[in-house]
């Protein structure tokens, strides 16, 4: 495959160009570092990549355009799927077996954890709506500042979504919430 | 539910018609019809493209095997390691915006449906209704919040339109395209223009940009990365305007494309994208109104700034009515 220059890191995108007699040009594009670098001599093959590359061509004179060109066949490249497939997996029948019989039992695990949260939720629900029916009948008065809510509910930043290490302020004895710490700069 | 007379299934044979039908359907043939014959209409063979190469015996085992299986070309693992803001979402956020939004005694909310005519005419039978009262189309009954309709993420999508593609050329989408691929995890599809507009230089069918939906767990990871990386480190970003909705719950906003090159992918090697164009990213959630996404999405660390624009939410004396009719009468 051929790589554009501009698609490596800036210390790898020296270029050296060796001349024929016949006026065409073998460009290599992907070169060492810079100590045992030397333009007119044979240069080391293996380039960090690992990988090797060369442009041939006929001198021309448009050389941006034909560097423009080169560089959306790269993209292009990058977007298409050809060559960039793994190779298929070869199971034999035992593996089989293992593979049905753990992607099952963890099947099973999801489906279990999934079923366990909706009736979490029901039940939660319920309780709640239960809560509500007997405040009604013990206060009206109760009940129906209860259920004045706001129209612009907002969970704060704090209620961050967790990390597996902890963060670098773990516990903040000074935070207010947003409302509280208006309320205290008007007063105050 | 009433079918229209012509999409019902014809019964009978559909080969053996009478003489009538044989004037417009059949082949015209050049012996001439007897009288009292009947005609056979051939059936019409609808053939399906389909690529001759793909049928060789080679191909047998890939074609059937299907993109579940792990010996499929197209099997991709998933949960490979586990999504953050799922299971986040799953124990905390859920059970907290099921009590958030919880309002007690809920009736449906109806939306702006068609119109029937009353029938004060005899030409209002078969009538076609009318549009919906204060709306161009319908819209969908606000249901009671319930414990099987918390509101989620559902998608996400990305969306790029690409100027230069239309000024210079339309190569230029490809850098955009090939970042989006980075950035999502997902190939990209191009978007065409649909029209013509000569002061602008655009024309018919021309690549102008390119659009991407994410679901699942890499939907979840573009998000983190978006509000704990990019959105912070965004020159004088305070949040998400809370006028940003499309009345049913989908909250869309943008990024500059000095704000793209925040992104992990991007940040890493500068110097390998030197034109990219910015774009829109539409959130779409299972919310049923614009003010309980953003609670929902608030909840998993996106701010909001601004003034709510409160659209679709019935207002406090629409709701007192719906109460009346069910015989709920509040006292003040």
């Amino acid at each position: 495959m051929i790589v554009s220059n501009n698609f490596l890191p800036r210390f790898l995108r020296k270029q050296t160009q060796l001349l024929f007699e016949n006026g065409s040009i073998l460009r290599m594009a992907n070169v060492t570092g810079p100590s045992t670098f030397s333009p007119r001599s044979t240069v080391d093959m293996k380039s960090a990549n690992g990988s090797l590359t060369f442009t041939r061509g006929k001198r021309s004179r448009g050389g941006g355009e034909l560097q423009q060109k080169q560089k959306m066949v790269n993209m292009l490249s990058l977007i298409s799927p050809r060559r960039k497939q793994p190779q298929r997996i070869k199971m034999a029948y035992e593996d089989l077996l293992r593979h049905r019989t753990v992607h099952r039992a963890w099947q099973l695990v999801v489906r279990t954890k999934r079923v366990e949260r909706r009736l979490e939720l029901q039940k939660q629900y319920y309780k709640m709506k239960h809560a509500c029916d007997e405040l009604r009948k013990a206060s009206q008065f109760l009940y129906e500042s209860a259920m004045e809510r706001p129209s612009s509910i907002r969970f704060p930043m704090e209620y961050r979504i967790p990390t597996l290490s902890p963060p670098r302020r773990i516990w903040d004895a000074t935070w207010r919430s947003p409302v509280e710490e208006k309320q205290r700069r008007r007063t105050a | 539910m009433a079918t229209r007379p012509y999409l019902r299934p014809r019964g009978g044979n559909t080969y053996l018609c009478s003489f009538h039908y044989q004037q417009h359907y059949a082949i015209h043939t050049s012996s001439p019809v007897s009288k009292n014959s009947i005609s056979i209409v051939h059936p019409v063979h609808h053939r399906i493209r389909y690529k001759k190469n793909q049928l060789q015996p080679a191909y047998k085992d890939i074609l059937n095997t299907p993109k579940w299986d792990p010996r499929s070309h197209l099997f991709k693992p998933q949960y490979t390691q586990q999504s953050r803001v799922e299971e986040h979402y799953n124990t905390t956020v859920a059970p907290d915006l099921l009590l958030a939004n919880f309002v007690h005694n809920e009736a449906v909310i109806p939306g702006r449906k068609r119109q029937e005519w009353d029938g004060s005419s005899p030409y209002h039978i078969n009538r076609p209704r009318r549009s919906p009262a204060g709306s161009a189309v319908e819209t969908p009954d606000i249901k009671p919040r319930m414990f099987n309709n918390v509101p989620g993420l559902n998608a996400i999508w990305v969306h790029a339109f690409v100027r230069e593609a239309v000024r210079v050329n339309q190569e230029r989408t490809l850098p955009t395209m090939v970042m989006m691929q980075q950035i999502t995890g997902k190939k990209p599809r191009p978007v065409y223009s649909k029209s013509t507009v000569m002061s602008w230089r655009l024309r018919k069918n021309m690549m102008v940009g390119a659009k991407v939906k994410i679901q699942g767990p890499d939907m979840y990871q573009f998000f983190a990365t978006l509000v704990e990386i990019v959105l912070p480190r965004i020159k004088d970003f305070k949040g998400i305007e809370n006028t940003s909705g499309d009345m049913f719950g989908n909250i869309s906003f943008g990024l500059e494309p000095a704000d793209v090159k925040l992104f992990p992918e991007v940040e890493g090697n500068p110097e390998l994208w030197p034109n990219l164009a910015g774009f829109h990213i539409t959130l779409v959630t299972s919310a049923q109104t614009d003010p309980e996404a953003r609670t929902m999405l608030s909840a998993l660390g996106l701010p909001f700034v601004g003034r709510e624009r409160l659209h679709n939410v019935p207002s406090f004396e629409a709701l007192e009515a719906i109460d009346r009719k069910r015989g709920i009468v509040y006292s003040y």
